[in-house]
């Protein structure tokens, strides 16, 4: 009665058509399959490999998976070493506390094998042999910059999913004076394009303090880069290090929390002033600040963590037309801060989009030395994981830096 | 074993010269490749765009029986089975809950080969809502499955070489962990 996936019997339709509808069936299937297990699948033969890493089905699988779960958070560590943490919550086990006095269940090992976890970053490590820092991660992608390799190009896109990674080289100016490139930022919306662009600003005059800046483009599409006609005025608050990716926009964060953007497809720039009143309020000694791109990129958050409360704090979201930044959540974090040494800390690693058939809850994900805990932003309840170590790893008790990356899951090429 | 000229005239004498026809639902017939003979309503049977095509195309009569070749008669009971339950709840309100209640029985009761089998008539008889839904349940069902588990399931041979697995595998080990221990 049951018959395989390619059938025994001969039909009236030619041979040819039968195997073109295989594939056709075969490809519907892998397109919803999340990245990684297809990256695994590529072992299955070599016809899987050669459908899987056809680019054209990598593009498509990209479309329809635009927004893959955050599967880790790197963060850089001194010595440019990269701390690596999964966020596997099917295979962990957790501790649900809704009060103070919940306590702490034993939990078992869920990494029975003794593996290590695997930093995927290390293959861009190996391949240039040289340090590289993190600029940027952007829905899967990754903006690097190589460092210390003078003879190497400075900057690259990389997949830490398909290991394939692609340099970028900034144009020259055919003038007699080097840019100098005062911020690099990636534009990658996988629900729009498969392609992405990487937008470059450089002072004109060759100093790092210039105050004039242009901008170039580079499009993954097209794999060039257009030097666009305009120039702009560079903000003196604006620190352009601290760089996202949200409404189609490269968005800077600045000092008072204003924000500069520069629209990528539109081509056109805009900034968002903080209302005088809450001047006085940034002033205060700003313990942490977290500017973060959520639930795939359709928030944008700014979390300010003060000296004198560090266990509460508001989190802010920027209004979808730039109207201007907004209380979303007021978080208390008490009962997880009493649990913490007076040497450790909390750190803030991403917000998350809960998706449930029901309603829609959000999540901030926090990390403490050994632990991932989930905050329900909603009821101010919270989740939290052991994270065990493997053998002969200290991962879990490594300190999180608040410079994090989200790890996302992605077929996409660059 | 009916004849085509049997079937025939039988549906004639259903249609018949008093002009009965509009009080009856339509029905079609086809017959699978391994010789069962259905009726289906007009209605379900236009939602396999197969099917669609063959009678709107070159306006055949109803009292044509489309051969499906492709299908077994299981595979035909299950079709039927999702298209009614679909064609049923299409305007309900609560249709995407209830599609979902029955999606989820649709699915535990069947084996994964047998999804698979559904995978290929969904397409032949181009139903598409019903493709995405059993592509759907299988890549939910593989994806925490290793390579073993997924050749035996599609049957597909290992072309690749010891060393070339290895180097495949090595590629991406952190890909090859915490997977489900299933044998197939």
């Amino acid at each position: 009665m049951e018959q395989g996936f390619y059938p025994k019997r001969c039909t009236s339709i030619s041979l040819a058509e039968t195997i073109a509808s295989i594939e056709q069936v075969l490809t519907e299937i892998l397109v919803r399959v999340p990245a990684k297990p297809l990256v695994r699948f590529k072992c299955v033969s070599k016809h899987w490999l050669s459908l899987i890493s056809d680019p054209k089905f990598g593009h498509r699988h990209t479309l329809q998976n635009p927004n893959p779960p955050v599967s880790a958070v790197f963060c850089e560590k001194s010595n440019r070493r990269f701390c690596f943490i999964p966020i596997d919550f099917d295979h962990m086990c957790g501790a649900p506390s809704t009060s103070i006095n919940t306590s702490n269940h034993e939990i078992q090992n869920p990494y029975p094998t003794g593996s290590p976890p695997f930093n995927p970053l290390k293959f861009a490590q190996n391949q240039y042999h040289a340090d590289i820092q993190v600029i940027q991660s952007c829905n899967g992608l990754f903006l690097c910059r190589l460092l210390y390799s003078p003879n190497d190009p400075p900057y690259f896109i990389f997949n830490p999913t398909t290991n394939q990674f692609s340099t970028l080289i900034p144009p020259a100016t055919g003038e007699r004076v080097q840019p100098s490139v005062i911020s690099i930022a990636l534009a990658f919306d996988p629900s729009k394009s498969p392609h992405y662009k990487v937008v470059c600003l450089r002072t004109i005059d060759g100093s790092k303090d210039g105050t004039i800046y242009h901008i170039v483009i580079y499009s993954s599409e097209t794999q060039s880069w257009r030097i666009l006609d305009s120039s702009f005025k560079r903000v003196s608050s604006i620190l352009y290090s601290r760089v996202l990716y949200w409404n189609g926009a490269i968005n800077w964060l600045g000092m008072f929390n204003e924000v500069a953007y520069f629209h990528v497809d539109e081509e056109r720039d805009g900034f968002v002033r903080l209302p005088p009143h809450l001047y006085d309020r940034v002033t205060e000694s700003t313990k942490y600040r977290y500017f973060l791109e959520s639930g795939g990129g359709h928030q944008l958050h700014l979390i300010d963590i003060f000296e004198h409360s560090v266990a509460k704090f508001e989190v802010l979201e920027m209004g979808k037309d730039y109207s201007g930044w907004f209380v979303k959540y007021l978080v208390d974090l008490d009962p997880i801060c009493r649990r913490l040494n007076p040497t450790e800390r909390y750190v803030v690693l991403f917000i998350d989009q809960d998706k449930n058939e029901e309603e829609e809850s959000s999540s901030l994900l926090l990390h403490s030395p050994g632990k991932l805990i989930s905050y329900n932003l909603k009821c101010g309840t919270y989740k939290s994981f052991e994270l065990t170590p493997k053998a002969g790893v200290k991962d879990h008790l490594l300190r999180v830096e608040p410079s994090n990356f989200q790890y996302k899951e992605s077929l996409a090429s660059v | 074993m009916s004849t085509p000229a049997e079937n025939e005239a039988s549906i004639k004498q259903e249609s018949g010269p008093s002009g009965t026809v509009q009080d009856k639902p339509k029905k079609i017939v086809v017959r699978t490749g391994d010789g069962e003979v259905f009726e289906l309503k007009e209605e379900v049977a236009m939602e396999m765009e197969t099917i669609k095509t063959f009678f709107m195309e070159d306006n055949i009569s109803y009292e044509t029986v489309m051969p499906l070749t492709n299908v077994d008669s299981w595979e035909l009971v299950k079709v039927i089975e999702y298209c009614s339950k679909y064609v049923e709840l299409k305007n309900k309100e609560n249709f995407h809950k209830e599609l979902k209640a029955f999606q989820d029985e649709f699915v535990k009761s069947m084996s994964p080969k047998t999804l698979l089998s559904l995978s290929n008539v969904a397409n032949y008889l181009e139903i598409k809502y019903f493709l995405d839904f059993i592509c759907q349940a299988i890549a939910d069902h593989i994806k925490s499955k290793d390579v073993e588990y997924v050749r035996e399931l599609f049957g597909v041979e290992n072309d690749f070489t010891e060393e070339e697995y290895e180097m495949a595998k090595t590629e991406a080990p952190w890909a090859h962990e915490n997977l489900d221990k299933d044998l197939y």
